[in-house]
């Protein structure tokens, strides 16, 4: 029973250090650079190609978030399904 | 390359702060293998790729394909670079990467407008920036916004100055491909694409309604030289009656002299017009309304005397102008032109042998109202018209030009003749003045040939064929059908329509005119008659009426005379009195007497 609760636990707090990632991510400096790519600070052949590359690092960056967030949420069920199933004998042995 | 140092730091800046941040990110807590790997990348495409240059850019360290350097005022291709290097103070290097992107900027295209209009374009655009200044103003043409950024940087004399440029270029490339018959390698593609900036610059200038309005003034077409005008003009879009007004404007300027394409090979400002103006609907007789006061302005402005010619007889055709405008121009522009005939007229006193027979071409369609019976048409006096035509049709030539072109008098007589209230009066009139007009210009004349004579005769049975087809039971095609018609139809197919072999040409010729005045009176007649019997205004048993006789040596006379006599017989009453006056208007007794006695003497 023990065993289980600190499994459920530690689920929860890698959960929950996979959505302080994400936030990390999606709030760094890296996902907003394109703003000051643009034509007022650069133009050419070179800056636009910075430019590019800079949107394609926000859209990695963000998928890579919501990758992360997805992760917490499976974890999340699973340290639920093994608390409901931790619960489940006592439940049973209260009732019989 | 071109950039803002000071932006370009702060982007440096967060840069390095991304990079802090991303590096900062726990790998243990982040381990989920794509978060990782995208974590990777993009401090790698940060740090590694973009910090670097940007870096280097920064602290000015050499990198050779990131020179710095200056771009001067004058330096069309990169317009946008010297815009922002000379008035923003962007510091400028080169770029060794490719074109990302295609698309034209708003601001690329305030510094095509804004450099087009500085300087001296005279030193600015070599064959190469034509090719990309026509690939510019192209990409402009297609957006309304590129325009109106191009345009909120053009001013008056920019225009001035890049259409004069262009166009002093394209007349000495016309010349030289004119002499030459090719261009050399480098200038080969050079009169396609300058075609193609003036249709660009015409489509930018008159791409907003707003704008369009006030183009005249923006443009500023007087202070062009009328060819880059007549080249901007052309590519305005412009309505019928505004391109024959500036035509007629450009053409003035052109002919006071002293500009690049008079008297060179090729193309003038003339020839440019005249060509838009035969490509847009009313825009020739809207110009020649305008320019009949001084027909110079026609003849002494294109280089090309066909083209003239073509804007000429287009714009006076019965199909483009009315009865009364032909009134105002055919005879002012027929006194000039045969007032010409001794010395010529053409471009800049250049001699235009081919312009009596363009008189002919002229008068040709109109020839009804140089007759008597239309001269009120015109405001003619009496017997003005046929003084008028003897001017025209002063030698065998022209009469010989006049026969031919008996498709364009049978034209403008259809013509009026189905405008008029009453087509079936109007074709017996018609059809009587257009046969005494040909009889008299033949007895003014001494017909030389059997050709002539033949000609004489086509021409007579041309007219003949195409009035009577107006009158009731008459066909379009031909003398339609009936019992009076088909008898006539019958005689006609077995003689030979054409002079007989006679002893004298002059002898056939009046032959010929009593021959085709007694069959046209005797279409009108049988036609008449078939229509008036199918009505019941004839009985059906009365006598057919009379037919030419071929055989006899005078027929006018002679169907005269067996008229007359068939009219005694018939009692037709009211319906023979209509009948005799629409033979009378044709062919009198009296010129059928007259006739008879020319005939007689030889």
């Amino acid at each position: 029973m023990a065993a289980t609760s600190t499994l459920i636990a530690g689920l929860r707090d890698r959960a929950a250090a996979l959505r302080r990632v994400a936030a990390t991510i999606e709030n760094s400096e890296a996902v907003v650079l394109y703003r000051r790519a643009g034509g007022d600070t650069w133009i050419g052949p070179t800056p636009e190609h910075c430019l590019n590359d800079l949107h394609a690092i926000r859209r990695t960056l963000l998928t890579a978030a919501d990758g992360l967030r997805s992760e917490a949420r499976r974890i999340d069920q699973r340290a639920q399904q093994l608390e409901a199933e931790s619960l489940s004998p006592a439940l049973w042995g209260r009732g019989s | 390359m071109g950039y803002d140092a000071g932006p370009l730091r702060c982007l440096r800046g967060a840069m390095q702060r991304a990079d802090t941040e991303l590096g900062a990110i726990p790998t243990a807590e982040s381990d989920t293998g794509e978060a990782m790997r995208a974590i990777r990348s993009a401090r790698e495409t940060i740090g590694s790729k973009w910090l670097t240059l940007i870096d280097s850019v920064l602290a000015c360290r050499t990198m050779p394909s990131y020179a710095p350097v200056r771009i001067g005022l004058d330096d069309l291709v990169n317009a946008r670079f010297g815009v922002l290097q000379q008035l923003y103070g962007w510091s400028v290097t080169r770029d060794p990467l490719q074109p990302v992107g295609a698309g034209l900027s708003l601001d690329q295209a305030q510094s095509m407008g804004w450099l087009l209009s500085q300087g001296n374009i005279e030193d600015l655009v070599s064959s190469q920036e034509i090719a990309y200044l026509d690939d510019m103003l192209a990409a402009i043409a297609r957006s309304p916004a590129l325009s109106a950024a191009f345009l909120a940087n053009m001013t008056s004399v920019g225009w001035t100055n890049l259409c004069n440029r262009l166009g002093d270029d394209r007349v000495g490339l016309m010349a030289e491909l004119t002499v030459a018959g090719k261009l050399v390698d480098g200038d080969r593609d050079g009169p396609a694409n300058i075609d193609s900036i003036f249709a660009s610059l015409g489509m930018i200038a008159t791409i907003d309604p707003s704008v369009a309005a006030n183009t005249e003034s923006m443009v500023q077409l007087d202070e062009i030289n009328p060819y880059a005008a007549a080249m901007l003009v052309r590519s305005l879009g412009l309505a019928a009656e505004e391109l024959a007004s500036l035509s007629m404007k450009l053409i003035a300027r052109y002919r006071e002299g002293g500009w690049a394409d008079v008297q060179r090979p090729g193309p003038g400002t003339g020839d440019i017009l005249m060509q838009a103006m035969l490509a847009t609907p009313g825009a020739p007789t809207a110009f020649v309304l305008l320019a009949r006061h001084d027909p110079a302005t026609i003849f002494d402005a294109a280089h090309d005397d066909d083209l003239a010619a073509e804007l000429l007889l287009q714009a006076t055709s019965p199909s483009n102008m009315t009865i009364a405008q032909a009134g105002t121009v055919i005879p002012l522009l027929t006194r000039y032109m045969a007032a010409s005939y001794p010395t010529d007229v053409g471009f800049y006193g250049r001699p235009n042998d081919r312009i009596d027979l363009l008189t002919v071409d002229l008068v040709a369609p109109w020839l009804l109202q140089f007759s008597t019976t239309h001269a009120s048409d015109w405001h003619l006096e009496p017997g003005e018209g046929a003084r008028l035509l003897a001017d025209v049709i002063t030698d065998d030539t022209a009469f010989a030009r006049l026969m031919d072109v008996r498709a364009k008098i049978v034209e403008g007589m259809t013509k009026q003749i189905a405008d008029s209230r009453d087509p079936s009066r109007r074709a017996v009139q018609d059809l009587a003045a257009m046969l005494a007009l040909i009889d008299t210009l033949c007895r003014q004349r001494t017909i030389s040939s059997i050709a002539d004579a033949r000609a004489v005769w086509d021409t007579g049975f041309a007219v003949v064929g195409a009035a009577t087809s107006f009158l009731p039971g008459g066909a379009a095609t031909g003398l339609g059908t009936g019992l009076a018609i088909n008898q006539l139809q019958s005689v006609l197919a077995s003689s030979s329509l054409a002079p007989p072999g006679a002893q004298t040409v002059a002898h056939d010729t009046l032959y010929v005119l009593d021959w085709q005045t007694t069959v046209a009176a005797a279409a009108v007649v049988s036609l008449m008659f078939d229509h008036m019997m199918t009505d019941g205004r004839i009985d059906k048993n009365a006598p057919l009426p009379p037919l030419p006789s071929r055989g006899s040596p005078t027929p006018g006379a002679k169907y005269s005379a067996d008229f007359s006599a068939w009219l005694d017989r018939a009692h037709l009453g009211a319906a023979g009195l209509a009948i005799e006056l629409a033979k009378q208007t044709i062919a009198s007794a009296h010129e059928s007497e007259r006739n008879a006695a020319e005939l007689a003497t030889g």
